[in-house]
């Protein structure tokens, strides 16, 4: 049972490190094309090699064989014996898609088993010269790194070749290669032999792949060590003999071996030209290059972190959110008793409570910041999708992404990502025009579509933006009328703002044919609805031939919410304060009728009146008072009056998730407990004014 | 693990251990590995249309549990809440919920001569609720199919 538990330990650190190097593989693929700099090959070759290694170590096969073919092109484009073209990116970015596919079933258990055999097939012909098609490109022998050849020697760098001459001169430099054979159980058992034997007899200068490599077996078959000692030719070479597994092996003076043919095929797999070097007293000449290069190779690396499971912060952030309710209601408590007795023990106890009140606070504000993670883990999905998609559709698209640092809670991250992404496609695909189109206009060729995020005070506001051909209103309010949505009467006097609100509707698209991308007019209203159940606000700007604008208003965290407390029919409601525009106090008198349904006119702007009573079912008798308390409340573009009995107050609330046994409720999105300990139900703005429209 | 204790319905286990309360002058029983606790009656918010039986929800230590009326729920006329009025916590599928009776007498050891499933009772459609009926000394028990009450 232990056994079985500890591989599944395992199967998770594999997923979690594997999600983060299929992640970078993503990333500099991506930006290989634009630049395919060595530093960038090497991170890129470095996390294939990583996956491959746990993959294998985890036995996972398939994973393993993928990995290493496309270890193997990475490892040619990285010696620059072949370029990188647009299809060789796309076969690796394919196998991008088939690992995450891959781990998404090692995850629910199934193992690795997703098809490859094409791929693997793909990576082949690549290597081997054909299916480049007619972008073939061999680069140019700028470059001194050749593909063949035994890669150690030829891979010694000056200063290390001068550190090992120098070493020779003091005394006798081994050299020893070492091909393990195929079906070697415990490499790194034979290995640490090697070492250990090398060990004894002097120091080692040189490693490959390094010791830490060796020791989690993530090497072929070939590893090799040059070192110095004392000890006799024949004595070691005795010693090595008795390391079992062993395929073949070479071992002589260091500079003898390098010209002998050692192997039939001497491939070894050098992780890094720099990695090579890992040995202590020669490499420190090299310390300034490898220094240099794990810079780049991860910001997550800086810093001291700890990684803490998901629902163990939930669990913290629930018991905060209990925390606050307590700490409210003893302020409560505390209030009362102050009314009540003039004594210094109340008093005492009074700045008490601010004081817990104040270190509750800065506790919430702790929690929630460990919860929150920067956009960027969405924006990253982004540069992916704009570039397959502007492939597909032969347009040319630049995308800017701005603000990815800027952070908000897990909960949210996880639920725009799918939003965000359909805004961007409608963006690329009938925003950005074509690119002859584009120059026939007077506009650079490639459209930029422009995604940034910024905080605004407890919201972060995050905004699309094309410079594309905008939206026609003209034709957005045609097919509102073809749609049965408005008259034509009544489209005519829409204003432009008021028309493009219908890009929301379903069943609305104004692009002329559905294409596989977008078109077929869901998921506008989707996108809208997902936001508004976040809490969100989504508004857009569109000027016809100058680019359109989405832009969002999230809430940074949907775990505490800012409210405003109401009473209606003696139960307190909760209305989020971020849907609040203001309050009101109206005359009986300055309520009209239009079509049967109560307005009222503020500065000058008709706003639709509902009765929470009346949206609530709640009867019982109710005598019209002579003035309402009205709170105008906001989605988008729309305003809308609630009439409430009493305005209580403004508070912060933590969300509890109605039980499920009431199931879904129109009209109420959430509950929360009070400071008095009673239950308060959260208004779900969004539902009351679809009911409204019924 | 072998030894894995099986639960069949059509058996009522020999020893029960039955939680009794009162609703409308009759005593009715749950099983006691159901209940969670048993706490006194308190404000309980009401939630805007949902079932007539459905109270409201009420808190129960910083968590919102939904409360149902069994008078209601059993079409039995409403009265008025008294001091030994109770909310008995259970647990069900979709959670916690809460259980408002006029009063919980007893925890009662049911021997299993002393439950009767009577066919008759129980396969009317009225009284689904009913699981079984006990005999005590001096009155009848209805044991509740608690499953069947809590169903919305």
């Amino acid at each position: 049972m232990s056994a079985e538990l500890d591989m599944s330990q395992y199967t998770d650190l594999f997923l979690q490190e594997g999600e983060e190097q299929i992640e970078i593989l993503e990333q500099e693929l991506l930006k290989l094309e634009s630049d395919p700099s060595d530093e960038r090959m090497q991170i890129i070759f470095r996390a294939a090699h990583t996956l491959k290694g746990s993959s294998r170590a985890m036995g996972f096969s398939h994973f393993a064989e993928l990995t290493h073919e496309m270890e193997n092109v990475l490892d040619q484009l990285r010696n620059h014996t072949i370029a990188v073209t647009t299809h060789i990116a796309n076969s690796l970015l394919a196998c991008v898609d088939t690992l995450a596919g891959m781990m998404d079933s090692i995850r629910s258990g199934e193992g690795d088993t997703a098809e490859c055999g094409e791929l693997v097939k793909c990576l082949q012909e690549i290597l081997s010269g054909q299916g480049i098609g007619g972008g073939l490109a061999v680069a140019s022998e700028v470059t001194s790194g050749t593909g063949s050849g035994l890669p150690f020697p030829t891979q010694v760098s000056e200063d290390l070749h001068d550190a090992l001459e120098a070493a020779k001169d003091a005394g006798a430099v081994y050299h020893v290669q070492f091909r393990l054979a195929d079906d070697c159980v415990m490499k790194f058992v034979r290995a640490f032999m090697a070492v250990s034997i090398a060990q004894e007899a002097g120091e080692i200068l040189v490693c490959c792949p390094d010791q830490e490599a060796l020791e989690e077996e993530q090497f072929d078959q070939d590893f090799e060590l040059v070192f110095t000692s004392e000890t006799e030719f024949g004595e070691l070479k005795a010693k090595f003999d008795g390391i079992g597994e062993v395929e073949a092996y070479e071992f002589g003076i260091w500079g003898d071996l390098k010209d002998a043919p050692v192997m039939d095929k001497p491939k070894l797999e050098v992780i890094a030209s720099d990695e090579v070097l890992s040995a202590q007293p020669v490499a420190a000449a090299l310390t300034a290059a490898q220094s240099a290069n794990s810079g780049t190779a991860r910001k997550g690396d800086s810093g001291q972190t700890v990684r803490v499971d998901v629902a163990r912060l939930d669990n913290l952030m629930n018991l905060v959110g209990e925390l606050v309710i307590d700490r409210t209601r003893i302020a409560q408590i505390g209030a009362d008793l102050a009314l009540r007795y003039t004594d210094r023990q109340v008093d005492d106890l009074g700045e008490t409570v601010s004081h817990i009140a104040r270190i509750t606070s800065d506790l919430q504000d702790q929690i929630m910041k460990a919860r929150m993670l920067p956009i960027e883990t969405v924006f990253n999905r982004f540069p992916r999708v704009v570039r397959d998609l502007a492939q597909k559709l032969n347009k040319e698209i630049k995308l800017d992404l701005i603000g990815g640092e800027t952070e908000l809670d897990r909960s949210v991250i996880e639920v725009i990502g799918d939003p965000l992404l359909h805004i961007l496609r409608n963006s690329v695909d009938h925003g950005v025009e074509m690119p002859d189109e584009r120059e026939q206009v007077g506009k650079p060729r490639s459209g930029t579509v422009t995604v940034s995020a910024k905080h605004q005070e407890n919201h972060i506001v995050i905004e699309i933006r094309d410079d594309g051909k905008g939206i026609n209103t003209e034709r957005v309010k045609q097919k509102a009328v073809e749609a049965g949505l408005v008259t034509a009467d009544a489209a005519a006097k829409l204003s432009d703002k008021e028309a493009l609100q219908f890009i929301f509707h379903s069943g609305l698209s104004t692009a002329a044919e559905v294409s596989e991308v977008s078109g077929r007019g869901v998921g506008m209203d989707i996108v809208r609805s997902n936001i508004q159940k976040l809490g969100g606000l989504i508004d857009l700007e569109s000027v016809v031939g100058e680019g359109t604008r989405f832009s969002l208003r999230l809430p940074l965290t949907l775990a505490i919410i800012r409210g405003l407390l109401v009473n209606v029919a003696e139960t307190v409601f909760v209305l989020p304060l971020g849907s609040v525009v203001e309050t009101l106090l109206i005359d009986n008198k300055e309520i009209q009728h239009i079509n049967q349904k109560e307005v009222v006119v503020i500065r000058g702007v008709t706003t639709p009146l509902v009765r929470m009573r009346e949206v609530f079912g709640i009867q019982g008798d109710y005598k019209t008072p002579d003035s309402f308390y009205v709170v105008i409340v906001g989605l988008a573009e729309q305003r809308m009056g609630l009439i409430v009995d009493r305005l209580v107050g403004e508070q912060e609330v933590v969300i509890k998730s109605l039980s499920r046994f009431c199931g879904d409720v129109p009209g109420v999105s959430g509950a929360t407990i009070l400071g008095d300990g009673n239950v308060a139900l959260i208004a779900d703005i969004n539902g009351i004014v679809k009911n409204d429209r019924g | 693990m072998d030894n894995e204790i099986v639960l069949d319905e059509s058996v009522i286990a020999e020893d029960q251990q039955t939680v009794v309360f009162r609703l409308a002058g009759e005593s009715y029983g749950i099983e006691i590995f159901r209940v969670n606790e048993i706490i006194r009656l308190r404000e309980i918010t009401p939630v805007p249309r949902t079932e007539p039986h459905v109270r409201g929800l009420v808190n129960l230590r910083g968590k919102t549990i939904p409360v149902i009326d069994l008078r209601s729920r059993f079409s039995l006329p409403t009265a008025e809440e008294t001091d030994s009025s109770r909310i008995i916590v259970v647990d069900s599928e979709s959670g916690q919920i809460g259980v408002v009776v006029d009063a919980v007498t007893e925890v009662l050891t049911l021997q299993g001569e002393q439950i009767d499933k009577t066919p008759a009772l129980v396969s009317d459609p009225d009284n689904q609720f009913v699981r079984a009926v006990a005999k005590t000394n001096d009155r009848l028990i209805t044991l509740l199919d608690l499953d069947f009450a809590l169903a919305a």
